[in-house]
């Protein structure tokens, strides 16, 4: 429980100090490059707040410059280095890795292997150091050699520089050598002895990257000699192209420059913009030409999809009514008139019937004339081959037509009342 | 041709002897100058030429404020505007012997690949270019980026494929616009400058240290 609220209490300062420096990153961001002074009451607040953890140390009066382990994180992670950075040595490394080696050994010996948890993690934190430093060396040197010049700015500060950096190298590599030496003794050692954990630690964190570490270090070696007689041929052009790649080089965090630009600079600064052409053919024209063009026209367009009509919504279906029940359909007053008529020629026997005298009270309800109803019923009768008969009125002059004044149906004395219905 | 040189220079192209042979060896007649510079006229543009006798392109005939601007924007934004083809060619120079970036050098895949495989620097400075390369990515073996890399140059203008089969490449005039912004940067700013600094006794310092040596180191 004890450690858990120790870890709990470790996390928060940790939040809180990254957090400070989040908030004040621009802050930070200005003196990577150099120092800082307060100025505007926003960023002295910001200064004051860095000064109170430590992130920015007084240099003067008024001027604070970064923490050197924040900047030297920094420098790693940007591959900013100064001129003259000088390589990390890792002697002290190997030295102190071979003495917990012998004191882990001396443990064993003893019997009294409470201690042994603890050295073995001091052993394996010194191997990881020794890894880390030397990966940060070797970038160090990849970008200090990147370009014709470094990151210097003359060719004699260069060759100052190219001094500095095979001195750095050929040390480096001696101790490249010693490490090699520890790493197999190691080999042999840990075997015997059954340090089969601390064996694994050296050999996959050091002893399987050493020869890659041999060739980039001999490479960067063959690299500064070279440059040492080919820097001084170096033509005016190339000389600003290197100088160009060495300053995106050195710095990574600017985007470029504001230079004062007008009308009279050279037009070669102007990158042309590209006029799109894309010639339309004038299809009515129907051009011998063109043909081909338009039919590839057409042959791209997309393919015409018939518009297919929008799916029913699908519903629940469900059974409304089982058999064929025959559905009775109210009949109009003059259908019924119809009807009555028939069942009366079929009740009354030999009987003809005037149209003209059926139920003339509901027609009148109904407001159904005379007319009407006679015509209707003339065809209605034909329709249903009742024989009937017209009173025909006498003719007259001036009529082109024969009139009738009624419809007479006649007795059905063979129509049975099943014909009928029919 | 009269037309074909036209849609080039519209295109946004510059007209070098390596990329555009027919269209320079029309260019390069007066009356088909006059031709072409009277035809840009009409677009408000002219023909003009990358230093005295560079690539032909198509400029405005009067910087107007838009072209200012555009020109001032492509300073501001230098590390995306020029920074990949800077870094791009000045790996090719230090991959290739010789190189000079000189319109018409040929670029050898097969030579910049052995160089950048013998040197473990090269070969670093090549991946952290995967990140601008076109169509990189960090997994690539070298071979992958190192032509991804002289695809990229050739599809922006700055190279051409002068032999598929040798895979040898050739650098184009359109490298001399570079060069113009970096003569113009070296006048007007301090980030690049022509003047060395007594080259004559640091080549004595230089030839003494390699006698102190008795080793040039390699």
């Amino acid at each position: 429980m004890a450690t858990a609220g120790r870890r709990t209490d470790t996390k928060t300062q940790v939040q809180r100090l990254l957090g400070l420096l989040n908030k004040h990153s621009d802050v930070v961001s200005d003196s990577l490059t150099g120092s800082v002074e307060p100025q505007e009451k926003a960023y002295s607040a910001a200064v004051d707040a860095l000064v109170g953890i430590n992130a920015l140390l007084p240099l003067e009066e008024g001027i604070y410059h970064l923490n050197p382990r924040i900047r030297s994180y920094l420098s790693e992670q940007m591959a900013q280095y100064s001129a003259f950075q000088a390589l990390t040595r890792i002697s002290d490394q190997i030295h102190s890795a071979r003495s917990k080696w012998l004191e882990m050994l001396a443990i064993k010996h003893s019997g009294d292997l409470r201690d042994m948890q603890v050295m073995e993690d001091s052993f394996t934190l010194t191997v990881t150091e020794i890894h880390h430093f030397m990966t940060q060396n070797l970038l160090l040197l990849s970008t200090q050699i990147a370009t014709d010049f470094g990151n210097v700015k003359t060719l004699r500060a260069k060759l100052q520089q190219n001094k500095f950096y095979a001195d750095g190298v050929r040390k480096l590599s001696m101790e490249l050598e010693q490490l090699e030496a520890f790493c197999n003794d190691m080999d042999k050692d840990s075997l015997g002895k059954g340090f089969y954990y601390v064996r694994q630690i050296v050999n996959t964190r050091i002893r399987s990257r050493l020869p890659e570490w041999f060739t980039r270090v001999n490479d960067v070696q063959a690299t500064i000699s070279r440059k040492l007689f080919e820097s001084k041929e170096l033509e005016v052009d190339v000389l600003l192209w290197s100088q160009s790649v060495l300053w995106l080089t050195r710095n990574p965090t600017l985007n470029g420059l504001d230079v004062a630009v007008d009308e009279k600079c050279p037009a070669d600064l102007c990158i042309p913009t590209p006029i799109k052409v894309r010639p339309q053919l004038d299809v009515m024209a129907r051009p011998v030409a063109g043909i081909d063009v338009i039919a590839a026209a057409v042959a791209r367009l997309p393919k015409v999809v018939e518009a297919s009509a929008a799916p029913e919504p699908k519903v629940i279906q469900k059974v409304l009514r089982r058999g064929n029940s025959i559905e009775e359909v109210a009949l109009l007053p003059e259908e019924e008139m119809i009807e009555d008529l028939k069942q009366a020629l079929l009740t009354q026997g030999h009987t003809e019937i005037s149209g003209l005298a059926w139920q003339p009270d509901k027609r009148a309800v109904h407001g159904i004339n005379d007319e009407s109803w006679l015509l209707f019923l003339a065809s209605q009768l034909a329709l249903q081959q009742i024989p009937f008969t017209f009173s025909m009125l006498p003719r007259e002059k001036g009529w082109t037509n024969d009139r009738y004044s009624d419809v007479v149906a006649q007795p059905l004395p063979f129509v049975s009342e099943l014909e009928l219905s029919s | 041709m009269k037309s074909q040189t036209n849609y080039c220079l519209l295109a946004g192209n510059y007209i070098c002897p390596i990329a555009f042979p027919q269209e320079y060896d029309y260019l390069l007649d007066e009356a088909n100058r006059s031709y072409t510079n009277e035809w840009l006229g009409g677009l408000d543009m002219r023909l003009a030429r990358v230093g005295v006798d560079g690539a032909f392109f198509m400029a405005p005939v009067v910087l107007q404020p838009q072209h200012v601007t555009k020109i001032r924007d492509d300073i501001l934004r230098y590390r995306d505007t020029y920074g990949p083809y800077l870094q791009m060619l000045q790996l090719i120079r230090e991959g290739s012997p010789d190189f000079t970036f000189t319109p018409g050098e040929f670029v050898s895949l097969a030579t910049l690949m052995q160089s950048v495989s013998e040197s473990a620097t090269l070969d670093s400075r090549l991946r952290s270019m995967a990140l601008f390369i076109r169509d990189a990515q960090q997994r690539f073996n070298q071979r992958e980026l190192i032509k991804k890399l002289l695809d990229h140059l050739k599809a922006d203008g700055y190279l051409i494929l002068a032999n598929a089969t040798s895979e040898i490449y050739q650098l184009t005039g359109k490298v001399d616009q570079i060069k113009s912004v970096l003569h113009y940067l070296a006048e007007n700013s301090e980030i690049v400058s022509t003047v060395e600094d007594d080259p004559k006794d640091a080549a004595s310092d230089l030839f003494d240290e390699a006698v102190a040596n008795g080793n040039s180191g390699t």
